[in-house]
């Protein structure tokens, strides 16, 4: 399992590093233009960031000490699977259809906001434990 | 993927997931919301194991089910929920 989960994330970054190099060649070559290569790059950064926040959720580990405990950290792990992967489909989004200039702030803009929320679900399953623990 | 297809057709496994994203569930807890038999609710739960829906955690005599759901997968379980789709039913459903 550990070792999939190693050779799966050494294949997405294999193929992110060859189309990043593809990219630089293929505009170095005249073949597409500058903006277009890093478009394809960015646009694989965000289909990547889908790929692994939907998996997420299913990493469920070992089982915790209650089941209201596995309830909030099921809840958190499905909120930041969800976040996560809607930020990478409007990242890859906005890098296909906006200027360079307005895709490159909105779309870090987009993932800030699905991290942001994912590190809010995690705190909150966190601090709910905390006074469980406390009552 | 099919086995995925075939789990969320039933609505009895739909329900059993709905459930369980509340929080686990020991099998008994989850047969008790259902007018099924106990084999039939086994048979229901080794579907959803099958298609790595759900995760089974034995301790002693109780056995612990867990959601195990990708975002896709959840998304469909929304979609089924909402359109209600339905299989046609294989002959290993009937039995």
């Amino acid at each position: 399992m550990t070792f999939n989960r190693i050779a799966a994330s050494a294949t997405g970054a294999t193929v992110l590093i060859s189309l990043a190099a593809l990219g630089k060649l293929g505009a170095h070559l005249g073949v597409i233009d500058a903006d277009m290569a890093s478009r394809l790059i960015q646009i694989a950064i965000g289909l990547t960031l889908v790929v692994f926040a939907n998996g997420a959720p299913k990493q469920i580990g070992r089982p915790r000490a209650s089941f209201e405990a596995e309830g909030r950290a099921q809840a958190a792990r499905r909120i930041a699977g969800w976040s996560l992967t809607i930020a990478g489909l409007i990242y890859a989004g906005v890098w296909v259809i906006a200027p360079v200039a307005l895709a490159a702030p909105f779309s870090i803009a987009v993932v800030a906001t699905g991290l942001t929320v994912t590190v809010l679900c995690a705190w909150n399953a966190c601090r709910s434990r905390s006074a469980d623990l406390a009552g | 993927m099919n086995s995925v297809f075939k789990a969320l057709s039933d609505p009895t496994r739909r329900k059993v997931l709905e459930l369980l994203r509340e929080r686990p569930m020991t099998a008994g807890e989850l047969s008790a919301q259902f007018p099924v038999s106990r084999p039939t609710m086994s048979a229901h739960f080794n579907v959803l194991k099958e298609a790595d829906l759900v995760d089974a955690e034995r301790r002693g005599t109780t056995v612990t089910y867990r959601l195990k759901l990708t975002v896709l997968e959840d998304a469909l379980l929304g979609f089924a929920q909402v359109f209600g789709f339905k299989l046609p039913s294989s002959k290993e459903d009937q039995k």
